[in-house]
């Protein structure tokens, strides 16, 4: 990108995560918070032609391969919600993104193209000004507001 | 000795009698099965290159009585895709009356406004500036193409002599006319050419390309085919009894660059080409393009030009070449070196537009190379996206096709003064090397600044946002070419 000499856009992926912490999830909490660090420094020395930011999403159970049938079953119980053993996994997983939903301010789950379109949005010229942030794509939680 | 009329060496004859009987009744949908297949071997025409046509009767949509129209292929189509409802469809006598509007080739722009008049019934689609040379060739079915072999001939010094020599070979009457912008001056001059020499069986337009045709769809199929394959056959032999390498020969023997040399360079090359606004790149390494690359006369013949018009506007007059030998430079010298020579470039392009110009001129456009040639790399190609980049690639291959055959043709003729222009005063501005000639930076301007060119583009569709940042889809790639950004 340097050699180019032309303006560029980085994004990293972060998490809702990297600021809010969890129990059982330390390794990928840390390494998150890590990348927003990361973002702030490379925003700093690879500008001013080359801007980074990240996205920070929450739980995106649809089309995910990290939610394979007996983990989602195994957060259903850790919540207990309700399931049957003969629902498909598909409702499974449609279970947790609804419980996921409902602890957000907007209470809707968090689809890949919700991320996509934040993506877009700082790869491109539109976010021209904008450099070593993180935007949430989480549906709204107070626990990861940023001051 | 003239060869067998239906035998072909080099090209395959891929007329499907079952098919064509099939489309018969559909003389629209026949054109289209005729254009499909000439389109689909480059070494008959270039992508884009080139345009079909057919004249035969059709019922007034109001009236019902029979009409002879013209179809031929609409302005931006291409040969090898083009759907039946890709070809403008003009009425004859309308075309055939503009004659009487023509006041001559001062004016010959101002006759393109009239085609969407001529237009058949509903038909919409817009009219390329090649329609009158099809309407004005008596014949029903034309084809104009863009074929390599056939543009060596009409871009060499000794070209009328090379026709010569063919048509005495293969029992052929082609006739040769000069080079002419395309245009109505053209079109009248390609039926004054068959006026004068009835019996003429095709034409080769000097520094631009070929037209054949037929009585019926398949003898014109066939009639092109023969013809390009024939010259195909005349230039192959006269390389092979030349002998020796082409274009003068290796200068720079250091082999092929490793991919990784020039995915390290690449960068640097994007990021210069793209001063003025951001480009794609398409890297071509290929046995043709090194040798090329690594010719000694390959500085020559990049200043030279390309020739066809067509070609030129794709690539540019000429495209950049970057001079470097990896045995004696390093990566840091061919970086310095791109940047020296394409502020060199830039400068010219601009004298170049500024020499030309007039007030109705549209504007400069960019002046940065689209084709750079840099030994024992290759020919490195840049658009507006991966597509135009490639396109454009495989243009300048073509221009490496039409120099490796006119120069193929050399001899003692080409000493004499190129055919190429109709104007005596022209003619000086021919320069050629070893017998290749290029399109004069006067035809050029005019090509590439051309009123109707510059309507084209404005026609072209808003670029998206991510236009000129995107390589193509996401996946493992072995060559090395720019990334998104």
């Amino acid at each position: 990108m340097r050699a180019q000499h032309l303006a560029a856009s980085i994004v990293l992926t972060s998490s809702a995560n990297a600021i809010v912490p969890k129990h059982g999830s330390e390794p990928y909490d840390v390494s998150k918070a890590a990348v927003n660090h990361l973002i702030r420094e490379l925003a700093i020395g690879l500008g001013p032609a080359i801007r980074v930011n990240g996205i920070a999403p929450a739980t995106v159970v649809a089309g995910s391969a990290m939610f394979p049938r007996d983990r989602v079953a195994a957060s259903l119980r850790k919540y207990e919600i309700a399931f049957d053993e003969v629902e498909s996994t598909e409702d499974l997983r449609a279970k947790l993104a609804r419980f996921y939903a409902q602890r957000t301010i907007t209470r809707a789950p968090i689809l890949p193209l919700d991320c996509a379109n934040a993506i877009l949005w700082l790869a491109g010229d539109q976010s021209a000004k904008t450099t070593g942030h993180v935007i949430p794509v989480d549906g709204g939680l107070p626990e990861a507001f940023l001051r | 000795m003239p060869e067998s009329v239906s035998e072909t060496r080099l090209l395959d004859n891929l007329w499907d009698e079952a098919e064509a009987g099939r489309l018969a009744p559909q003389p629209l949908e026949l054109l289209r099965y005729r254009s499909n297949l000439l389109g689909a071997d480059l070494r008959i025409t270039n992508f884009g290159g080139g345009n079909t046509s057919s004249k035969f009767t059709l019922p007034d949509p109001l009236t019902g009585d029979p009409v002879r129209v013209l179809a031929v292929k609409g302005s931006g189509g291409d040969l090898r895709s083009i759907a039946a409802s890709g070809f403008a469809i003009l009425a004859l006598d309308k075309l055939e009356a503009l004659i009487a509007r023509y006041r001559g080739e001062a004016h010959e722009d101002e006759m393109v406004a009239f085609y969407p008049l001529c237009a058949f019934g509903d038909n919409r689609v817009a009219a390329s500036i090649d329609t009158p040379l099809h309407a004005f060739l008596p014949f029903d079915h034309v084809d104009h193409l863009h074929p390599d072999w056939a543009i060596a001939i009409a871009a060499s010094a000794n070209g009328r002599r090379a026709l010569d020599e063919f048509n005495a070979r293969y029992g052929r009457r082609i006739a040769w006319l000069p080079w002419q912008r395309p245009g109505f001056e053209l079109a009248l001059m390609l039926r004054r050419a068959v006026d004068a020499q009835p019996d003429c069986d095709g034409i080769v337009l000097g520094s631009h390309g070929l037209f054949t045709w037929g009585t019926t769809q398949a003898e014109c199929y066939r009639n092109s085919i023969r013809t390009i394959d024939q010259m195909g056959q005349l230039v192959g032999e006269r390389a092979r009894r030349r002998g020796g390498a082409s274009f003068g020969g290796a200068a720079v023997r250091a082999p092929r660059q490793a991919d990784e040399v020039v995915a390290a360079i690449l960068p640097h090359l994007r990021g210069a080409v793209s001063s003025n606004r951001r480009v794609v790149a398409h890297v071509e390494r290929g046995e043709e393009a090194l040798r090329f690359a690594n010719s000694a006369w390959a500085a020559d013949l990049c200043a030279l030009g390309t020739s066809c018009p067509d070609h030129f506007l794709r690539t540019r007059i000429s495209p950049l070449f970057v001079p470097w030998n990896p045995d004696a430079d390093d990566g840091a010298a061919l970086r310095r070196r791109i940047d020296d020579r394409i502020a060199a470039y830039r400068r010219d392009y601009v004298a170049y537009y500024e020499g030309f110009a007039t007030p109705g001129s549209p504007p400069l456009r960019d002046s940065n190379p689209s084709v750079v040639v840099i030994p024992s790399i290759g020919v490195v190609g840049f658009g507006k996206d991966k597509r135009e980049a490639r396109i454009t690639t495989e243009f300048f291959v073509n221009a490496i096709h039409v120099m490796d055959g006119a120069t193929a043709l050399e001899d003692e003729s080409s000493a004499e003064a190129p055919g190429g222009s109709r104007r005596p005063e022209q003619a000086a501005q021919f320069a050629s090397f070893h017998n290749y000639v290029a399109l004069p930076r006067a035809e050029a301007f005019r090509i590439e600044y051309w009123a109707l060119e510059e309507a084209k583009l404005q026609r072209t569709a808003a670029e998206k946002e991510f236009s000129r940042k995107l390589t193509g889809r996401a996946r493992r790639r072995r060559r090395p070419e720019c990334g998104g950004g």
